[in-house]
């Protein structure tokens, strides 16, 4: 293989892997099934990013938001990080037992837009979701509202507004 | 006065009253709920019902015997009641099983057992042997039945991803052979192509199916008169030209997913799938309609009526009958999940949505599936209760 068949290779490689609207790169998401279970192990809460091929604004959050070192070191400590494929017929295991695909947990939990994330506490209940593209700074806050405990004594605005950035 | 109230009185009562689906009560088909029992109507193209001879059979999934299992019960077409579940599957685990009739009062079925495609022909009273249609990985099988043939079509196992094929099948009393196994696309394999659904058309067959090779999900169809050769894939669903997110030159399309085909056997084929493209509401119920046996299909139509415009619409099923073509779906918009149906007059003109008895209500309704058949729409769909979850049938007339 010559020189630049390499290159055309890698960059088919790279333009694929741009044009997907996969978990974001260096991350460490596992299944749903797979993320229960760790968060059970650990006692860490789950943050549960449900994608789509091809989603613009998955996309858009993956570059903008995802992107940023101290999210991802923040993120990657606080959490058991779980990605969705929101039309995959990849199957999980829940914990009653049940089998279903990834796009079945998606009707389940009504996730109509795409992204989506929930943030759910280690035995899967949820917590918060949140829909559509977010900033760093949103990022940041949800963390401080989950991993502080306030989300069992106010809504998220209300702490927000008594806790601005 | 008196003269115009007696006019309208005359008019109403020569007006031909409008016909409608009316459907007689349901009826369980998997047997009782239990708790932990987990059925599934779930398949490529959503082929779960069939009829041949004087039987109906629907199949599933479920776990009654500790593990994703595939079974089928039947009833007589003119008899409520259906005979306990046969357990179709042999293996460790079985998924997305589809059925077509043969005539004679039997069956063919097809599902995923230990990751790969296999077949079973049965009836009430006997089954065949479970027959690999695929010895490599392979999955979402989809069949069609028509004109005095059988074909099948599934993903197989292709490197990262599944490559869609289509193969012959024959029956021979309970035996099957299959036929060499071709690509349905014959271009270089770059990315998945995913839930097939096939109909038998006059001309031979259609096929509709998820491709993801632009760097997001399109829907494409093609059409074969022998199912050993397929016309050039054309593009299924609409993409908006404009948006938000095109313009910022993220992403590459709205969400489009789970087609399902069904024919009148003639020429009439139509699709429905799930589309996002209006995204703010989730998926929304979108259908198109073929005249010329899936060759080509018309402008994309919005299935639903707009009391379901703010809640998305799940896992639609298709029947093309002589009074319309009939969508059916799940939507949560009175709170919980319920099957919901339209049927279509004509172009563009699809009725308000119904509901049928037993498939509305308390609990949770879902994963409607349909067929047209005798004369008769027939409906199945998951319960799903405090008691545990069951697969429910009704069967419906125009009248």
């Amino acid at each position: 293989m010559n020189a630049l068949t390499c290159l055309l290779a890698l960059a088919t490689l790279l333009f694929a892997a741009a044009v997907q609207a996969d978990p974001p790169a260096g991350y460490a998401f596992v299944p749903y099934d797979e993320g229960l279970r760790q968060a059970q192990a650990s006692g860490r809460k789950i943050f549960l990013y449900f994608g789509r091929y091809g989603c613009a604004w998955c996309d858009k959050t993956n570059k903008e938001s995802f992107f940023d070192a101290g999210l991802k070191q923040r993120y990657s400590d606080n959490y058991v990080l779980v990605y969705v494929d929101a039309e995959s017929g990849n199957r999980l295991t829940l914990p009653s037992g049940e089998r279903l695909t990834e796009m079945e947990l998606g009707a389940r939990l009504n996730v109509f837009a795409t992204p989506v994330f929930l943030y759910l506490e280690p035995d899967g209940s949820p917590i918060l979701k949140v829909p559509g593209f977010k900033t760093v700074q949103d990022f940041r806050d949800f963390d401080r509202y989950i991993q502080g405990g306030h989300y069992r004594k106010m809504k998220l605005l209300e702490f927000l507004a008594e806790n601005p950035a | 006065m008196r003269m115009l109230a007696a006019g309208l009185l005359g008019l109403a009562l020569t007006l031909p009253a409008q016909a409608e689906w009316v459907f007689a009560d349901f009826e369980a088909a998997s047997g009782e709920p239990r708790v932990k029992l987990f059925p599934h109507l779930e398949s490529a193209g959503r082929g779960n019902l069939a009829a041949s001879g004087d039987r109906l059979a629907v199949v599933w999934e479920d776990n009654r015997d500790g593990s994703p299992q595939v079974y089928a019960a039947l009833r007589r077409l003119d008899r409520p009641g259906f005979a306990a579940p046969l357990r179709l599957s042999t293996g460790r685990e079985a998924y997305e099983p589809v059925v077509v009739g043969l005539g004679g009062d039997r069956f063919l079925a097809a599902f995923e057992q230990d990751g790969k495609v296999v077949a079973r022909v049965f009836s009430a009273t006997a089954q065949g042997a479970p027959t690999p249609l695929d010895q490599t990985v392979s999955a979402q099988v989809t069949l069609a039945a028509g004109n005095g043939r059988l074909h099948a079509a599934w993903g197989r196992r292709d490197g990262r991803f599944l490559r869609l094929v289509s193969a012959p099948l024959a029956v021979d009393g309970m035996q099957i052979s299959t036929g060499a196994a071709r690509a349905v696309d014959t271009s270089p394999t770059q990315d998945e192509q995913l839930y097939a659904s096939l109909a038998a058309t006059a001309q031979g067959y259609a096929i509709a199916w998820e491709d993801r090779r632009a760097g997001h999900t399109r829907l494409l169809t093609a059409t074969s008169s022998d199912g050993a050769q397929w016309s050039t894939p054309q593009p299924l669903n609409e993409i908006p030209r404009q948006s938000s997110a095109a313009e910022l030159g993220l992403g590459r399309g709205p969400g489009v997913t789970r087609v399902s085909l069904a024919g009148d056997g003639a020429a009439t084929v139509a699709a429905v799938w799930m589309d996002k493209r209006d995204f703010l509401s989730g998926y929304d119920t979108y259908a198109g309609v073929s005249a010329d046996g899936g060759q080509s299909f018309g402008a994309n139509e919005k299935a639903q009526d707009a009391f379901g415009a703010e809640k998305p619409q799940w896992h639609p099923a298709v029947a093309v009958t002589p009074h319309g073509v009939v969508a059916a779906w799940d939507d949560p918009r009175d709170d919980t999940p319920d099957i919901w149906l339209s049927t279509r007059h004509s172009e563009k003109e699809w009725s308000d949505d119904f509901t049928v008895t037993g498939a509305a209500g308390p609990g949770s309704q879902d994963n409607p599936v349909l067929l047209w058949h005798g004369d008769r729409l027939h409906l199945a769909w998951v319960h799903k209760g405090e008691g545990g979850a069951q697969v429910r049938y009704a069967q419906g007339r125009w009248e």
